[in-house]
């Protein structure tokens, strides 16, 4: 109704090889299927940003946890799920509620993990959530309305339940698992989108008589874990769905469970209509770190060696990233994005890992980075304008000690304890980084004191957004990451920002509110950090629309 | 629970010195850090920790020398000791009670046979995709969406049958048709399990749209064929034991 008094002109920038920049419309969990959390957008630029003004604010009510969702928006209608599974479906232009459903969890239910919830995926009339009791529910896109819920697997019984946002595949809803920490078998499901009926699972070990099962010592291969709690990606053209297989449990004593222990640790390529694996590439073969690979697979067509390639890049928790061909599996290249790091002293050719420092039973070993991550799983973004990868990183250490430890169905199964602890030499700190994705040759480097736990975002105004842990949210030069515009948002950034555009005007929405289980580890380098601000509210910007 | 009762008391549980700011600080900084214990003493993936009344020197015990073979590590070696006397403080502030007294637990529960618990297992065993708890619950694990089944005296083929008799053909807004087990019909909604495949799924519709059409040719036998004679047996031991709790 009011674009014709709009006068912006969304001057688009031409459509990438693979259409995986987003427009109008944020249609998936990374923005595309190939997780750029780039939009093509072109309003806001390095040159008008700093006139960026918040133009609504929407409080889900529900702060435990804090706010750690990437939005959808479809049709101008914007889809954010809060903690406790709450979906709330706005009006993009006005952040006002059009409807909102309320997730009956049962009283008997006592949360384990946490509350939060990472996303849902929205089809032509269903918007789908996994649960924290380990449901997968769709529900009306009109009305908000229940349609079908599946009790996936009995969340008291696995120590298991949905975290993660569910991705979309033609006609099925694909969701991963929690539970890599506890003991657990995990899986990766489809879901008919009409009936709720599962279509496929993918057992991330494998049971007796299936290739794989012999990396596991005994009956190890039970309580494994292998959780999936991230959300994947998709090639149509190659009718790929990629998904990230997080740490075998128990997480730091491995003597139990000798072997490779496939497919923890492992990026797996299974057809998007069989569920069948096609092929997989394993970073971490017997992880004793809990160094999951568990985060975005980043899906680019780039020349190697002068040579085009369909490439998939993944950062491992560890703090290294791995990019392989999506087509085979096969190791192309990989490099560190943290400066402290000393579980391995690198890659060889092949991909493997060198000298490996293994945490040692019953006394402290130094290790980093620490377990929440050379990176925690909010996730990076790349600009086909630039072609670098823009990610987080964290510099940090811990003392490990490993303990023997039976595993208990369901039940947290650790295998020893960890402290957080400062690096050599230097204080903890954080970082956001461009970087060639496949060299890993850094352009620029912006530091921050706190971990940086919110995703990034690149749009083609040549600008990459994120926001930090005491609640700023800021805009950086994508080409030199030069600080050009920051707001407070009155609490701490841990979800995930999208732009979206609606009757022709460009917005930049971020999550504000602080909280998760990472947050509270990092108190214990940062004391301060306890007292920062839990909240739970979606914060959107644009340009006054006097601009012109 | 058992072990509680052996343990030795401490000759002193009471810390008048310790600072419970300290020790809550420490108990966010340690024990609901790795998704253990949760906030407060709260629901997390380790044991509930307020209000539980526990004996304080279990507490004091467990906190200093861990539990071997659990997630529990031993923080004498970990936290120097006055901070370690801070964070039991906190613990025994959130576990409410009594500071200096022996808990004795003693339970009515009689034993299980080797051959009932064997059925516990398989009622639910996960390495099945589908198993018992799938769709029945029992002691606070499974999905209660068929009924409870402790009965003392199930047979091998109720339990490879099932009663039967509940599961109609049904069908939303003229789609394809179903096997489904009605839950209820409220202010124009109804809510349906559809036992099309396992897990069932739960389905809602506006109640005008779903139609019924007689007994479904739906059978218990297909959901449970992954189970012996043998195995249905011990499953009915273990029935028979949760009858009598």
């Amino acid at each position: 109704m009011r674009a014709a008094r709009l006068a912006f002109a969304l001057a688009l920038a031409p459509a990438g090889f693979t259409q995986q920049e987003t427009r109008a419309d944020w249609p998936h969990y990374g923005g595309q299927y190939g997780a750029w959390r780039y939009s093509a957008l072109n309003q806001v630029t390095t040159d008008n940003v700093k006139r960026l003004v918040p133009v609504w604010a929407f409080q889900t009510g529900d702060s435990d946890g804090g706010l750690q969702a990437t939005p959808i928006v479809r049709d101008g209608v914007l889809y954010l799920s809060s903690s406790h599974n709450h979906i709330f479906a706005i009006n993009g232009a006005t952040g006002e509620q059009i409807w909102r459903y309320t997730y009956a969890l049962p009283k008997s239910f006592t949360t384990f993990y946490g509350a939060w919830n990472r996303g849902v995926a929205v089809g032509a009339d269903t918007v789908f959530i996994g649960t924290i009791d380990n449901h997968m529910v769709a529900v009306d896109r009109k009305t908000g309305r229940e349609i079908w819920n599946v009790n996936v697997e009995d969340a008291n019984q696995c120590g298991c339940n949905i975290t993660g946002a569910p991705l979309l595949v033609k006609d099925k809803v694909v969701a991963g698992v929690t539970g890599g920490d506890s003991a657990h078998r995990g899986y990766v499901t489809a879901f008919d989108v009409k009936t709720g009926r599962v279509a496929w699972r993918f057992w991330t070990i494998p049971a007796p008589g299936e290739p794989g099962n012999d990396t596991w010592s005994g009956d190890s291969w039970k309580y494994g874990g292998g959780s999936s709690w991230m959300t994947g990606s998709y090639d149509a053209e190659l009718n790929l769905v990629y998904w990230s297989i997080g740490n075998p449990a128990a997480d730091f004593y491995g003597d139990a469970r000798k072997g490779r222990n496939l497919y923890t640790d492992s990026v797996v390529a299974l057809d998007a209509d069989t569920g069948k694996l096609k092929w997989y590439h394993q970073q971490i073969p017997h992880d004793v770190w809990d160094f999951d690979t568990a985060y975005e697979n980043i899906l680019l067509d780039l020349p190697v060696n002068g040579k085009p390639r369909k490439l998939l890049l993944n950062v491992n928790k560890g703090g290294l990233v791995f990019v392989v061909d999506r087509a085979t599996g096969e190791f192309v290249s990989g490099y560190p994005i943290v400066k402290h790091i000393n579980w391995t002293t690198g890659l060889s050719e092949k991909g493997e890992l060198l000298n490996r420092n293994e945490p040692k039973e019953g006394v402290p070993s130094f290790i980093c980075p620490a377990i929440g991550g050379g990176r925690s799983w909010n996730q990076a973004a790349y600009s086909p304008l630039t072609k670098q990868l823009y990610t987080t990183a964290i510099e940090w250490c811990q003392e490990v000690v490993v303990a023997k430890e039976s595993p208990s169905e369901g039940k947290t199964f650790f295998g020893g304890s960890f402290e957080a602890r400062h690096p050599k030499g230097e204080s903890a700190y954080s970082h956001l980084d461009a970087v060639d994705p496949i060299t890993g040759k850094q352009l620029w480097s912006y530091k921050s004191k706190y971990p940086l736990l919110a995703s990034v975002l690149a749009t083609a105004g040549n600008l990459v957004f994120t926001g930090d842990p005491e609640g700023n949210f800021f805009a950086l030069d994508a080409k030199t990451g030069a600080k050009l515009w920051s707001f407070q948002t009155g609490s701490g950034h841990r979800g995930s920002s999208i732009a979206y555009s609606v009757n022709g005007r460009q917005y930049i929405a971020t999550p504000s509110g602080w909280g998760s289980a990472v947050a509270g580890l990092i108190s214990q380098l940062w004391p301060e950090a306890a007292e920062f601000r839990n909240g739970s509210t979606l914060m959107v910007f644009a340009l006054p629309e006097a601009a012109k | 629970m058992r072990a509680i009762a052996l343990l030795l008391p401490f000759a002193s549980v009471a810390f008048p010195q310790a600072n419970l700011e300290t020790g809550a600080k420490l108990f966010r900084q340690t024990c609901t850090v790795g998704y253990c214990h949760g906030a407060n003493g709260g629901s997390g993936r380790a044991p509930v920790l307020a209000g539980r009344m526990l004996a304080a020197d279990y507490i004091a015990k467990v906190t200093r020398e861990g539990i071997a073979g659990t997630g529990m590590p031993a923080w004498k070696d970990r936290l120097p000791a006055n901070e370690l006397n801070d964070v039991i403080a906190y613990t025994l502030k959130l576990n409410g009670g009594s500071n200096d007294f022996s808990h004795s637990a003693s339970t009515g529960t009689p034993a299980m046979s080797a051959t009932a618990r064997h059925g516990k297992g398989l009622f639910f065993d996960a390495v099945r995709g589908t198993r018992c708890g799938t769709c029945h619950a029992a002691e606070s694990w499974g999905a209660a969406i068929g009924p409870n089944l402790a009965h003392s005296a199930l047979t091998i083929a109720l339990l490879r049958n099932g009663k039967g008799g509940q599961i109609q053909s049904a069908s939303i807004g003229g789609g394809p048709s179903f096997p489904a087990l009605l839950v209820d019909s409220k202010a124009g909604i109804a809510r349906v399990y559809d036992l099309t495949s396992a897990p069932p799924v739960l389905r809602t519709a506006v109640a005008r749209q779903l139609k019924f059409a007689g007994a479904s040719q739906w059978k218990h036998s297909d959901f449970v064929s992954s189970y012996s004679d043998s195995d249905l047996n011990a499953i009915a031991e273990y029935l028979k034991w949760l009858a009598y709790q």
